[in-house]
């Protein structure tokens, strides 16, 4: 069998997003965001000497 | 615990456990018992997910790890999110429109029996010890820090979870989920409260970031390339992620849980509520255990906090040589404290700082030298290695938490134990009932009978996670052993799905000998390299898709593209 695309689920949009493909990509930036965010968090509250 | 906080401890349990028996009432034969149905909405599926990942030694146990390494567990959380992107596109339409009740049920769809059997039973062997271990990591942490009896602890734990989940099938399980989730987030924030009350007044937010950030506790990237190393940002990415999907994506645990969802479109959000929530909840536990470290730079900390390892050292040939790094801790500790504060005030007075910092790294590394000599000589007493990092934040519960909330947080780790246990439970029953005894014993029973027989199945794998987890201590290596041997095969089980959902003319003998080679794969790098275990599921899973296709390719035809 191969699976059909639910109409239902596919199309139409989720929250503020236009469709999934929208609210995938949102995830993705979420993903960079938060290890840049970490990153700056690790550099600038590094107080040890070095 | 106080009268008040036996009194919040019950009435939160009880209450629990009514609702979610009440929400359970609508459950309709053996689908309405494991599936609830297909009819939860995806915000309570979500919770659930989440739930069932964050087990109580996820609690206790990661606030001890920061509270000796800092933020750096934080990247193998990292990938999380991306997967479940991953998952809303592959895994769960196939799951979803195949209508199966057990992850492993697909393969046979998609596969053979001999797929399907192969990859349950390897469910089967190592989630039914994990259970064990789900119930007896926390429940010897809470005896040792409550002084309760150990065995005890483990039965109520137990039986309680066994009751509900026997009775309420996957609603119960959920809801109760829900409520004890919306409990951890209580808990993780009544928590951070307590810790900044419990600091001296004059030490500000300002001025807890910056002791934190003088031993670089806030690191949370490490971006060197190691392999050998557990925590960097290349592990997380890539091993984090291969674990992360293989359990979301292929252990029956998670994938029963989106199988519960009104729709495919509530399964997908479910998971993605998990993509956005989960690293903030990992950096806040996280957190706790960084201002734990703050704190006990003001309050003297025990050597160790497990009380009963230390109460061990103490009776044995070693004690003097104990007392000894324990005096030596203390006088350090004072130092450090002084130090501490003078350098908060040469701070504030906008002094030089080097010196001082200097002499609190070096007391730093004093204290965590004393600490590791400390760990070794328990080990040498014990015959195993310390586990002390699960006994920081439960010990300062106990001594710093007022009444009334100590109850409620003391019920946040038995409800995280119990939501991970309770959905081991479901998934091992839904395996053993769907995989096994409805596929070769018993096919074509009539509802009533399966319900029956599920109910009798997650009776039967509760009483065996009670006598794991009543044994584990005397299991001991074994227990390891098979723990290791799980690693080995989890990425492998992947790698399998993977072939079924990507590679459109990989057949059964393929997934059957790519599953074998992948295990024996992992097996070889983990006997001849130092590769951290986060790499194990890259290799299998990498393995099973290689050879999978390759033996595939070899054998007559091909599967149908399903």
């Amino acid at each position: 069998m191969r699976d059909r695309p639910d109409s239902d689920d596919e199309n139409g949009p989720i929250g503020i997003f236009p469709n999934w493909w929208w609210l995938y990509g949102a995830v993705v930036i979420y993903t960079v965001v938060a290890i840049v965010l970490l990153h700056l968090f690790s550099v600038t509250l590094d107080f040890g000497l070095h | 615990m106080t009268v008040i906080d036996w009194a919040v401890f019950v009435l939160y349990f009880g209450s629990v456990i009514s609702f979610a028996l009440w929400q359970s009432r609508k459950n309709v034969g053996v689908e309405g018992y494991f599936l609830a149905n297909r009819r939860l909405p995806w915000a309570a599926v979500g919770l659930s997910v989440m739930a069932t990942q964050a087990s109580a030694i996820t609690f206790i146990g990661t606030t001890g790890q920061a509270f000796d390494d800092g933020m750096e567990f934080i990247q193998v959380y990292l990938p999380q999110p991306l997967v479940m992107v991953l998952l809303c596109v592959v895994f769960v339409p196939f799951f979803y429109r195949a209508k199966v009740f057990t992850a492993y049920e697909y393969l046979e769809n998609r596969f053979d029996a001999k797929t399907r059997s192969l990859a349950s039973f390897l469910f089967l062997l190592s989630r039914g010890l994990a259970a064990g271990i789900v119930l007896y990591a926390p429940a010897i942490v809470l005896s040792v820090i409550m002084g309760w009896d150990e065995k005890i602890t483990i039965l109520i734990m137990g039986l309680v979870t066994i009751l509900y989940t026997m009775v309420g099938g996957i609603t119960a399980v959920i809801w109760t989920d829900v409520i004890q989730m919306v409990m951890m987030f209580a808990g993780i924030a009544a928590a951070l409260v307590i810790l900044f009350g419990t600091l001296p007044a004059e030490v500000g937010v300002g001025d807890v970031v910056y002791i934190g950030g003088i031993q670089t506790m806030w690191s949370s990237i490490d971006w060197s390339w190691d392999p050998t190393n557990t925590y960097t940002i290349w592990s997380g990415m890539i091993g984090g992620f291969f674990l992360a999907l293989a359990y979301f994506g292929t252990d029956q645990s998670q994938v029963q849980r989106y199988l519960t969802a009104k729709s495919l479109r509530s399964s997908r959000l479910s998971l993605i509520f998990n993509a956005f929530l989960k690293l903030p909840m990992q950096f806040a536990i996280l957190s706790i255990g960084v201002l734990l470290f703050v704190f006990y730079h003001f309050e003297r900390p025990p050597l160790l906090f497990n009380s009963a390892e230390v109460t061990m050292v103490h009776e044995s040939t070693r004690a003097a040589e104990f007392q000894g790094l324990e005096m030596e801790h203390g006088g350090v500790h004072s130092l450090r404290r002084e130090a501490t504060l003078e350098l908060l005030d040469a701070r504030r007075g906008g002094e030089n700082l080097a010196v001082l910092q200097q002499q609190i790294g070096e007391y730093d590394g004093q204290l965590a030298q004393l600490r590791s000599d400390a760990k070794a000589i328990v080990s040498d007493v014990r015959g195993t290695s310390s586990n002390d990092v699960n006994y920081v934040f439960p010990s300062y519960l106990i001594r710093y938490v007022p009444a009334g909330i100590l109850g409620l947080m003391i019920a946040v780790i038995f409800a995280a134990a119990m939501s991970s246990l309770d959905s081991e439970l479901t998934a091992l029953s839904s395996a053993t009932v769907i995989d096994f005894y409805q596929r070769y014993f018993r096919p074509k029973a009539d509802e009533s009978h399966y319900l029956r027989v599920a109910r009798i199945s997650t009776f039967f794998w509760g009483i065996f996670a009670c006598g794991v987890a009543l044994y584990a201590g005397r299991l001991g290596s074994l227990l390891e052993a098979v723990n290791q041997v799980g690693s080995f095969f989890y990425g492998s089980l992947l790698g399998v799905f993977l072939l079924a959902f990507l590679v459109k003319k990989s057949n059964g003998d393929g997934a059957f000998g790519g599953l074998l080679a992948g295990m024996l794969a992992v097996f070889t790098v983990s006997v001849t390299t130092d590769v951290s275990f986060l790499y194990y599921n890259v290799v299998g899973a990498l393995t099973v898709l290689a050879v999978g296709s390759m033996i595939s390719k070899l054998s007559d035809g091909g599967a149908p593209t399903v």
